[in-house]
């Protein structure tokens, strides 16, 4: 046992900003606040989505500034749209860093998409063209944000539901040579490569071969729903044994990295999110299952109509974005 | 050969597609959309999947975006809801609210802002009476997010000597507001909140005072004189002067007043409407 951790120690690398590792968090999330707030649960760490704290008082408030006493904080946001051709939005990032600063964030991160043009927000994490021009594009814009935060920007591999003819590169292409161009850092989304390898046909072990693991500064993991035609990125229940899987697979490659179990719908009781987000440290410990590849290859569905969805489901799938 | 479409073309043309209300071919026709792209172009740029076209991709995006501004509307706006029925308000909102007000801030929370005033715009039937409910919802969410103050107590208040009350100037909470209504909305909303049938609404001049305490919003009706007398006290008058408003508004009645006043101010004080008092050149 000691040798072989010894041993993957070796693959281990240390991320490129030395952000610590805190363990194993949760996100902070309304339902649990009575919960968090009387017992003091021994978490490790919380994520706090950005936008429902930057201007808060009340009550929102008063959680977080006591949460911010007793656990490590990290932000993370919806609304930067760093893939929007719109300019950055200084206004939003004075918010932002402020925020960042009273809960001692030691970075930000928040999503490889953009969510609005012309001054919209449609409020969705909405899917880029992988092209040449919008690499060179949104690259200025992270060294704009990253100067203005002066901390490192984390961004995550969205899940999505469509792609373009024009893009030029693959999605894992565009986002290592985004990091390498911006010096930005990744928050791996080990469901969201499952969805999207499901929904547009690609091997998801290759699209973490092909990041530099020095550059993955956190994971994500969440539950999904499978319709069949596609899967909906919706964090109503627990993490599938394959994406458990792709999760261990890409940290015996970066080693330890703050790990996320996101939980947005149907939230069950605190203990029940806490316990899905511990299972990660058995991930961590144990070797690759030789049946891992054939586990995680995506499957073709039938063609078939859309049926519409019900309205729960979108909901659930969009509300941890809002 | 890939075709090249510029970032901000698709992205315009994307939007116009998703904010569109209607079907999605009807979407994806609209004259907004075609502007950006044509369909051709546009359904030449979009992959299809193994199981569907690229119309369906992109109408994954449009479901998600209409049930969202729906569901965040209904949080804001349940007894707007309630009255409306379900399928009207999600058809004014899809169909009418965010086409003229779409969101343009970072949070959903802000999505809400402008419902009185389209209510007040529009044509709908009881439009007055929406417009006044409306109001008092949207109260309710500023308050929810106000910024907490420090709320005067009881104790702090007999610190103050009798010769100095006359001149202080009582310092309201952030998490208030008060309103005035030509119909009775907040029996309306409060028969709403318990899950009650509501009465049907009257044509009656109501006031009310919103307010955050303990983290929780009430709403509460005022008569006429408290609300004339809340009014100049939140507004900074001077407790004299405020007074003398009120007096002045409802001659005649200071006999009656002047027993009340002491019941209303232990309550307001008691629901923590003020955080401080300062006195005059103090």
């Amino acid at each position: 046992m000691r040798l072989s951790c010894s041993i993957g120690k070796l693959f281990m690398t240390a991320n490129k900003w030395n952000i610590p590792d805190f363990g194993f968090g949760v996100g902070l999330r309304s339902v649990h606040y009575n919960h968090i707030l009387e017992h003091h649960p021994t978490v490790d760490w919380f994520e706090v989505i950005s936008e429902t704290y930057l201007e808060a008082g009340g009550r929102v408030k008063y959680v977080l500034d006591n949460v911010a006493e007793q656990y490590p904080i990290v932000l993370h946001g919806v609304s930067l749209s760093i893939g929007s051709s719109d300019p950055v939005n200084f206004e939003y990032l004075k918010l932002l860093k402020a925020l960042a600063d009273r809960v001692k964030s030691p970075y930000i991160s928040d999503h490889l998409c953009w969510t609005g043009v012309n001054a919209h927000n449609v409020h969705d994490l909405l899917p880029i063209p992988y092209t040449e021009e919008s690499l060179k594009h949104i690259s200025a814009k992270v060294k704009q944000v990253m100067d203005f935060i002066e901390r490192p920007l984390v961004l995550e591999n969205v899940s999505t539901y469509a792609q373009f003819a024009s893009s030029t590169m693959t999605e894992w292409e565009f986002h290592a040579r985004l990091m390498e161009e911006s010096q930005c850092g990744m928050l791996m989304d080990v469901n969201n490569i499952y969805v999207s390898a499901y929904n547009h046909v690609f091997d998801a072990k290759e699209f973490i071969d092909r990041i530099d693991p020095s550059l993955i500064c956190q994971y994500h993991l969440a539950g999904h729903t499978n319709k069949g035609t596609h899967i909906l990125d919706t964090h109503n229940d627990h993490v599938i044994d394959a994406v458990w899987e792709l999760y261990r697979y890409a940290y015996q490659r970066t080693g330890g990295r703050n790990t996320l179990l996101e939980w947005d719908e149907d939230i069950p009781e605190f203990h029940v999110v806490h316990e899905e987000a511990l299972k990660a440290k058995r991930y961590r410990n144990e070797k690759t299952e030789p049946s891992f590849a054939s586990a995680v290859k995506p499957t073709v569905a039938p063609k078939m109509r859309v049926t519409p969805l019900e309205k729960n489901e979108l909901v659930n799938s969009m509300s941890h974005k809002l | 050969m890939k075709p090249t479409v510029p970032l901000n073309t698709i992205q315009r043309w994307m939007q116009s597609v998703i904010e569109h209300p209607g079907s999605n071919e009807e979407a994806w026709k609209s004259e907004e959309a075609q502007r950006s792209l044509p369909f051709e172009e546009a359904y030449a740029n979009v992959l299809p999947s193994t199981a569907l076209s690229p119309v369906e991709r992109i109408g994954i995006y449009r479901q998600m975006f209409f049930l969202r501004m729906t569901e965040s509307m209904a949080i804001d706006y349940p007894g707007v809801k309630s009255f409306l029925g379900e399928e009207q308000f999600d058809r004014v909102i899809v169909e009418e609210y965010i086409r003229k007000y779409p969101s343009q801030s970072y949070t959903l929370n802000h999505l809400g802002r402008h419902f009185p005033l389209f209510i007040q715009e529009s044509s709908l039937p009881n439009r007055d009476f929406l417009y006044d409910l409306a109001r008092l919802e949207l109260s309710i969410t500023n308050i929810l997010a106000a910024e907490e103050l420090p709320v005067l107590s009881a104790q702090q208040i007999a610190t103050v000597p009798q010769e100095q009350w006359e001149t202080i100037t009582l310092i309201p909470i952030a998490a208030l507001e008060l309103l005035e209504f030509n119909h009775t909305v907040c029996d309306y909303l409060s028969a709403v909140n318990d899950e009650m049938t509501p009465a049907a609404p009257q044509e009656e001049n109501t006031f009310a005072v919103v307010y955050r305490k303990n983290f929780r919003v009430f709403w509460e009706e005022l008569s006429a004189q408290q609300y004339v007398l809340l009014s100049a006290l939140v507004s900074e008058t001077p407790f004299g002067k405020a007074l003398e408003v009120l007096i002045n508004r409802f001659p005649g009645t200071e006999e009656t007043l002047q027993q009340e006043l002491f019941t209303w101010f232990n309550e307001w004080v008691g629901n923590g409407l003020f955080s401080r008092i300062e006195v005059a050149g103090g």
